[in-house]
């Protein structure tokens, strides 16, 4: 499978190569005007659609006069964009424009390995109106070593669990929200306890918590090194406290374990909720009674919406911003692009320039929208060919206002994220490099006591023990060591 | 006649077939032999440069074995070894002799069209998706909801939690890989079995030789060379396993590492946060290399024996 | 044609070993590929069984052995009715065409198997084996497996692995047409000799020798059923099949080169009886316009006249005798005898010369011919049925 994938990738790449002689030739004229426009290959993230090449002509009208620039969106598929752009990178393809995060493009393995360019100096010099949109603590959190890879979009800064709840069940069986704690950690988990004892025994074909494999990594008072990956090494929140610890090994962190098992075996969780991932069957059937998800301002009134039933949610803590939540959505410039400087201006207006940054989520007004006020459209029929997904795209707050969204969306996001504390360790990023074969150990290790845990189908006092023993045999030891070596550094770097 | 018109001539008397091979000849170069540059990567530490795949792989820096050091980092390399060569072990040996015998009853049958339906059935399962069996197994082994279970249940025993269950999925997994495969194999055997001469068993059969001894004498005798070539092929991939089988049939359950771990699926595992490519390279340079020592191990031990069934 | 008495020259009354009678086969899909055989082979007796190709003999042997089931019918072997026997358990023995030795046996293994199946004790097995690979001289191939023998040495043990068994029955499926020309007369030659031998041996083995040459036929065959169509055309020993055909298609189809065979007419003059062929008119002898008369074709006058190349010759110098005249067109020497090939009236006719009386003939030469009349057949125009033959 991988000798395949390695074949296909280096075919790729002598075609690639190939074109490349043919075409390396300087061109005589000037690039970057907008009589000869530079063309911004830009591969994003999403289903391809319709309308892609109409919406691209249109906005290409603008910003060859703007910027002296063309686009060329090329779309992938979720499933497919982490393994697709690895190609592209790795064949060194002449691309400019990428998406990235932390969960598909990764974006600081990459980063780390020399796949972007720098943009500190072009951020400066061209990228003066994304300094003044985002959030400080995007670009903050997103640096490398004091080098920033990528422009974050700005968006809900940090990461907040919340525990969603089937609204019309909850006062069905006579509860109400304030029936739950919130902003408890491990209590708020525990209030639900009565809720999904009342839904166990009034609708035996329901599961009350309706969680899966697919594991919750974002749980107490503690940020990861590695960002939400589920792998060993945390260092509490806001203490002053830089000590890396296995979270494993946490009381508060094993609390949860105790929790999800005593759930687990009252018949709370689904006994194959180990096995399937992310079940969306169960939830759009109704017959659930909560789950847990990342929030954002208004997140209730989206989720209802998506899932067609009125869902309400509570916090099981405030809201954190981590490395991992700036780096959530990101544009990177591959190291391959002949005009970065040219793909930081584009990056600067799509931050900073409603009508491009519109255009490119919403389409062509009277094609695919229709506006009814300032900043709030309506859409056409023709929105069916052009549905993008918005948050991939760089600055939400300069987009307009959907139907169901209300007028004060954007200030309630700034509100959010202003009262959202950062986590001590923003902006460190670990690199791998000096302990790959402990860290494959550890990840093998982790996908096998994982999924048992978070759902409560192992136990944890037998498989706690366990894990912990097989992840030192693993090297778990020197894998905290390095990550403590080199978070100490960028402490003491950071406090020069 | 000087050599150089000979090898003109002969060149273009053989043209037409030089045409033929063509096509395959570059596809063999494009994609098995070009790529192999690509070995490099496993011992180098990649690093993206400027200026395409080349350059990044000539600026990377070297790294020895580094990138292998994963493959045995773990206590579990032991583990995930064993699983791999038994399992192909089991699975060559089981895979043959059902393939065999599945192709010898198709053979047998009279009605060509039932037999094409059967052929048909066997062959279906091979071209289903691993996701696609993984899930149709979950309908089966399922705690609550699963078919096995609600069985047990009729005769009033205690449900099982398969996917927590790693002594049973040996044979889980050796049987859903016959039931994928066996059909697919199996036609490879049949075409041979339809090529040889009737009169083989008609002699046999007025020799006495009941459809069981037609079988040993007359039918495995002709595909005795054929199977020696599927098995050497199979013994070249002793040291990789079928990835979808592995990972998307015990739906990933960490449980049932200890019987369903091989090296595909720890690679797989365990670089999911890195995606090195360098060790991924590695790993798949450990798995051919092995491979290829193997194979050349079994083909010497059958020249040794029978000189004209060895593969080279 | 009904078949012959069990009367074989020179022997006592002996048992039919092989009997079919009314034997019918149809295939699934709706052929009929025999139609109502009748035919008895007696104890000892080297019955071949030659037709063009799709005369349906193979099938024939086929369902003597077993290895086709009878539709209709019944084949009796020694006393008992085979038809729901097992091969088997037939006491027959049958030779391939493609010898369909067993590939990973020696040559030994291969003709021990069938005993070795029956149970037999290993010395008996042994004894059986050395004694046919005495007879067939292949004692030095005994080791050895298909793949290093040649295409003789192979038939020759396809043949031992027959004889081991000893049956009552032996059946041969063109065993000798995968043999060169020169390989393929010694064997004919060796057959026949095996054959004398083992009932000088005491076994009173029959043979069924299936063939589409009837070169191989008459040197061969004690007695020939030439088969047409899924039909018995005639049954009878050579020289009875060469000098007495039954009808034009056996007349045909035995001898080399073939009868010259023509549309030819009948008048009757008084008692005599005159064919018209190839623009001539030859009076019949006597005793064959008897029986021609005797046999008046129903459909008028429209007949075939056969003449085989022996019984023509060049004429001498005295020219009172029925002649034909006509260009020669080819001239072909084997040394002792030449076959001369002319056209009268548009029919090609082929005389055989003795080598010296060719002479000087050339291809374009006018060569004057001599017939023996009374040497030729008449055949009727619609059945082909010989209409000049003396009722036996």
């Amino acid at each position: 499978m991988r000798a395949a994938g390695l074949a296909r990738m280096l075919a790729v790449l002598l075609v690639g190569a190939g074109l490349l002689l043919a075409g390396g030739c300087q061109p005589a004229v000037e690039e970057g005007t907008p009589d000869n426009p530079y063309r911004i290959v830009w591969y994003t993230i999403g289903t391809p659609q319709k309308d892609l090449k109409l919406v691209e002509a249109r906005l290409n009208e603008y910003l060859r006069e703007k910027i002296g620039a063309e686009l060329d969106i090329r779309m992938i598929d979720w499933a497919n964009y982490r393994e697709k752009m690895n190609v592209v990178l790795i064949s060194g393809e002449n691309y400019d424009l990428c998406f990235t995060a932390s969960w598909s493009n990764p974006y600081e393995q990459n980063a780390m390995r020399g796949a972007f360019y720098p943009l500190n100096d072009l951020l400066d010099r061209y990228g003066q109106g994304i300094k003044e949109a985002l959030d400080p603590r995007f670009i903050e959190g997103a640096k490398i070593n004091g080098q920033l890879y990528a422009i974050p979009a700005n968006k809900e800064i940090g990461q907040q669990v919340v525990y969603r709840i089937n609204y019309d069940l909850m006062t069905k069986l006579g509860f109400s929200l304030s029936d739950f704690r919130p902003l408890a950690g491990p209590d708020s988990l525990r209030s639900l306890a009565p809720y999904f004892q009342k839904i166990r025994e009034q609708y035996p074909g329901y599961t009350p918590y309706a969680i899966f494999g697919n594991m919750n990594y974002l749980m107490g008072d503690m940020d990861f090194i590695l960002a939400n990956s589920g792998l060993p090494g945390a260092v509490r929140i806001e203490q002053g406290n830089y000590k890396v610890f296995n979270q494993y090994e946490d009381r508060e962190f094993q609390e949860y374990f105790r929790l999800y098992r005593e759930f687990y075996e009252k018949g709370y969780i689904a006994p194959d909720a180990a096995q399937i991932r992310d079940d969306q069957s169960i939830i759009v059937s109704g017959r659930w009674g909560a789950d847990y998800a990342g929030y954002q301002p208004y997140a209730d009134n989206i989720w209802s919406a998506a899932m067609n039933m009125k869902i309400v949610s509570f916090p099981e803590f405030r809201p954190i911003v981590t490395k991992n939540s700036v780096m959530g959505s990101m544009m990177a410039i591959s190291i391959n692009s002949r005009r970065p400087d040219i793909v930081m201006k584009f990056l600067n207006l799509l931050n900073t320039d409603p009508y491009v940054r519109n255009t490119i989520q919403y389409g062509i007004e009277g094609i695919h929208y229709q506006k009814i006020a300032a900043n709030r459209i309506e859409f056409l029929p023709g929105h069916a060919n052009y549905e993008m997904p918005g948050f991939s795209l760089g600055n939400l707050f300069i987009t307009y206002l959907v139907p169901g969204d209300p007028d004060d969306k954007w200030e309630r996001f700034r509100e959010w994220n202003d009262s959202a504390v950062s986590s001590q360790i923003l902006g460190f990023h670990f690199d791998h490099t000096p302990v790959t074969a402990e860290l494959a150990a550890v990840t093998s290790v982790m996908n096998q006591y994982g999924p048992g845990l978070f759902t409560g189908q192992s136990d944890p006092g037998v498989a706690l023990p366990k894990l912990n023993q097989e992840l030192k045999k693993a090297g778990l030891d020197r894998l905290l060591a390095e990550q403590q070596r080199q978070l100490d550094e960028w402490v003491k770097n950071r406090r020069q | 006649m000087s050599v150089r018109a000979t090898g003109g001539w002969r060149l273009r008397k053989n043209t037409a077939f030089l045409l033929m091979v063509l096509p395959g000849f570059i596809w063999l170069v494009l994609l098995k032999y070009l790529p192999m540059g690509g070995i490099v990567l496993a011992f180098k530490n990649f690093h993206f440069a400027r200026g395409g795949f080349w350059q990044s792989l000539w600026e990377s820096s070297w790294c020895g074995l580094q990138n292998f050091e994963f493959l045995f980092a773990s206590q579990n390399a032991w583990i995930i070894t064993r699983n791999t060569i038994l399992y192909n072990l089991v699975f060559i040996v089981t895979g043959t002799i059902l393939a065999l015998a599945i192709a010898v009853a198709l053979s047998e049958l009279l009605n060509r069209r039932l037999a094409k339906l059967y052929q048909t059935c066997l062959f279906f399962p091979y071209f289903l998706s691993w996701v696609v069996v993984g899930y149709l197994l979950l309908g089966f082994l399922s705690f609550d909801k699963g078919a096995v279970n609600g069985m047990l249940g009729q005769f009033g025993w205690q449900p099982v939690q398969w996917y927590d269950q790693p002594g049973v999925w040996p044979y889980i997994l050796s049987f859903i890989n016959l039931w994928k495969n066996a059909g697919y194999n199996a036609v490879i055997y049949l075409a041979a079995i339809m090529g040889i001469d009737r009169q083989y068993y008609e002699a046999a059969e007025i020799d006495g030789a009941g459809k069981w001894q037609q079988t040993i004498y007359v039918t495995l005798p002709h595909l005795y060379k054929l199977i020696i070539v599927m098995v050497l092929l199979a013994v070249g991939r002793i040291f990789s396993a079928d990835f979808g089988l592995f990972y998307q049939v015990p739906l990933n359950s960490g449980a049932l590492y200890p019987t369903t771990d091989v090296i595909d699926t720890y690679v797989f595992r365990s670089l999911m946060y890195t995606g090195d490519i360098g060790m991924t390279t590695a790993a798949g340079l450990y798995q051919s290399v092995v491979g290829f020592i193997l194979i050349m191990l079994v083909n010497k031990v059958i020249k040794k024996y029978d000189r004209e069934s060895a593969m080279f | 044609m009904a078949p012959e008495g069990l009367f074989l020259p020179g022997e006592e009354v002996i048992m039919a070993s092989v009997k079919v009678e009314k034997l019918e086969k149809v295939y699934p899909n709706g052929f009929k590929a025999l139609h109502g055989i009748d035919l008895q082979i007696a104890d000892g007796e080297f019955m071949v069984v030659v037709g063009p190709s799709g005369c349906a003999k193979s099938t024939l042997l086929r369902l003597i052995a077993g290895l086709e089931e009878v539709t209709s019918g019944t084949i009796t072997i020694g006393d008992r009715v085979v038809n729901d026997l097992d091969p088997k358990d037939r006491r027959i023995a049958m030779v391939f065409q493609n010898y369909a030795l067993y590939p990973h046996m020696t040559a030994y293994e291969n003709m021990a198997f069938a005993l070795k199946l029956a149970k037999l004790p290993r010395a008996e097995i042994d004894a059986r084996v050395r004694e046919a690979a005495a007879k067939l001289e292949i004692e030095g191939l005994l080791d050895r497996k298909p793949k290093d023998m040649s295409g003789g040495q192979r038939q020759r043990v396809a043949v031992g692995r027959a004889i081991v068994r000893k049956p009552d029955v032996f059946l041969f499926d063109e065993p000798l047409s995968n043999l060169d020309a020169k390989l393929r007369v010694s064997m004919r030659a060796r057959l026949v000799q095996l054959h004398r031998e083992l009932k000088a041996g005491g076994q009173r083995a029959a043979m069924v020798y299936v063939t589409h040459d009837q070169v191989e036929a008459m040197t061969m065959g004690d007695r020939i059923t030439v088969m047409k169509d899924g039909r018995i055309m005639q049954t009878d020993t050579p020289m009875a099949l060469y000098e007495r055909p039954a009808n034009k298609f056996v007349a045909g189809f035995i001898g080399s080169p073939a009868m010259n065979i023509h549309r030819a007419g009948l008048k009757r003059i008084g008692d005599q009886v005159v064919v018209a062929v190839s623009g001539q008119e030859w009076a019949l002898a006597p005793a064959q316009a008897a029986r021609v008369l005797a046999s008046w074709p129903a459909d008028g006058e429209e007949v075939w006249f056969g003449i085989r190349p022996d019984s023509i010759d060049l004429a001498g110098p005295g020219g009172e005798q029925a002649g034909l005249c006509g260009e020669i067109s080819l001239v072909e020497r084997t040394g002792g005898e030449a076959y001369c090939y002319f056209r009268v009236n548009g029919d090609e006719y082929v005389a055989r010369l003795e080598g010296s009386r060719a002479g000087q003939l050339q291809p374009g030469d006018v060569g004057q011919f001599r017939v023996k009349v009374d040497e030729g057949h008449v055949f009727s125009g619609a059945g082909g049925t010989n209409i000049s033959l003396p009722a036996v």
